[in-house]
């Protein structure tokens, strides 16, 4: 017949496997939040990089002639 | 003067509209009580003169130098002689295309030697200008030029603006987009051909406002400064691009009195147009 563990060592036991569990999950949490941001940094323009399209309205032709 | 600016200025276009009016004053050879005018009656002697005319005077100088002496000053005499006499503004041209079924056998102009404009002395420090014995001048295109180069200077703050000073056209800003500039054929009246300028100026001498008929036959007022008579090069219209409105307008002029060939080269520097008087249009890169 086996013997059971003391109470006192089975509270032990999963509140060290709660805490390895815990510290897995905010890792993994961690790096995705890391992840996402680079991504992001790659994804945007900097700032030298103006706009490819200009809003401003192409400007009213003009005429030259000889006078 | 025509002006176009990004965003509504009432204080530069009052700005540049004095300016304007200003040169004008100074500047024509048909006002007798103009600066000009006198500058012109004191020839021999040292005369006293505005910073405005001193300026223009110097741009002429310049376009005559750059020229080899075919944008010269001081064909007055020729001016006159040839009928131009007095302002044309208001007057209708002679039909274009029955001045050139008239004109003489077509050939390129040439400088005047000895260069009279070479005599002229400015003195900038004293402010004065002493124009050689018995010179006239006349400061026509350049000053347009100048006109326009320093209204440039005026707008310059604006993001993007284009000044036409009586068809010499200076283009830019602080942060300018691409405007079309169209040249119109002198022969059709339609559109000859197009540039695309972010910044710079460009500029067409022609004949098509400025040719009227004599006793003699059609006349223009683009003198060929080497036999003292209008031009008749085989070139009706020429436009250039340039960095200013004053090299713009210096660079059409020569390309127009060097006639085909040696106009497109002159063009070639920074682009330009000529039409010919079979009304072909020859664009150089």
């Amino acid at each position: 017949m086996s013997r059971r563990p003391p109470l006192r060592v089975t509270l032990l036991r999963l509140a060290a496997t709660a805490a390895v569990a815990a510290v897995l999950i905010w890792s993994l949490m961690y790096l995705a939040v890391v992840r996402s941001h680079a991504g992001t940094a790659l994804a945007q323009p900097s700032s030298e990089q103006a706009s490819p399209v200009d809003s401003r309205p192409a400007p009213t032709p003009v005429t030259t002639r000889t006078s | 003067v025509r002006l176009l600016v990004d965003r509504a200025s009432g204080l530069d276009a009052l700005r540049v509209q004095a300016l304007m009016e200003r040169l004008h004053r100074a500047l024509t050879r048909f006002e007798p009580d103009s600066e000009l005018s006198r500058l012109n009656a004191g020839a021999g002697r040292d005369v006293a003169v505005s910073p405005a005319l001193l300026r223009a005077v110097r741009a002429a100088v310049w376009a005559a130098r750059a020229s080899d002496g075919l944008v010269d000053p001081t064909v007055v005499g020729d001016l006159e002689r040839a009928g131009y006499d007095r302002s044309r503004d208001g007057v209708a041209p002679a039909a274009l295309a029955e001045a050139l079924g008239s004109a003489p056998p077509r050939q390129p102009a040439a400088p005047r030697r000895p260069a009279r404009w070479a005599g002229i002395s400015l003195d900038a420090g004293r402010s004065e200008i002493r124009l050689p014995s018995g010179v006239r001048i006349d400061l026509g295109g350049s000053a347009k030029g100048l006109a326009a180069d320093l209204a440039a200077d005026v707008l310059a703050g604006h993001r993007g603006f284009a000044v036409d000073a009586g068809g010499d056209i200076r283009i830019g800003g602080s942060d300018p987009l691409p405007r079309l500039v169209h040249v119109l054929h002198p022969l059709t009246g339609e559109t000859a051909h197009s540039f695309s300028v972010m910044a710079g100026a460009v500029a067409t001498s022609g004949l098509q406002t400025r040719v009227w008929q004599t006793d003699e036959g059609f006349a223009h007022h683009l003198i060929d400064p080497a036999r003292g008579i209008p031009a008749w090069t085989g070139v009706v219209q020429a436009t250039a691009q340039a960095p200013t409105a004053l090299a713009a307008e210096t660079l059409a002029k020569t390309a127009l009195l060097l006639g085909p060939e040696g106009g497109r080269a002159v063009l070639g520097r920074y682009g330009g147009a000529l039409i010919l008087d079979d009304g072909s249009v020859v664009v150089a890169a």
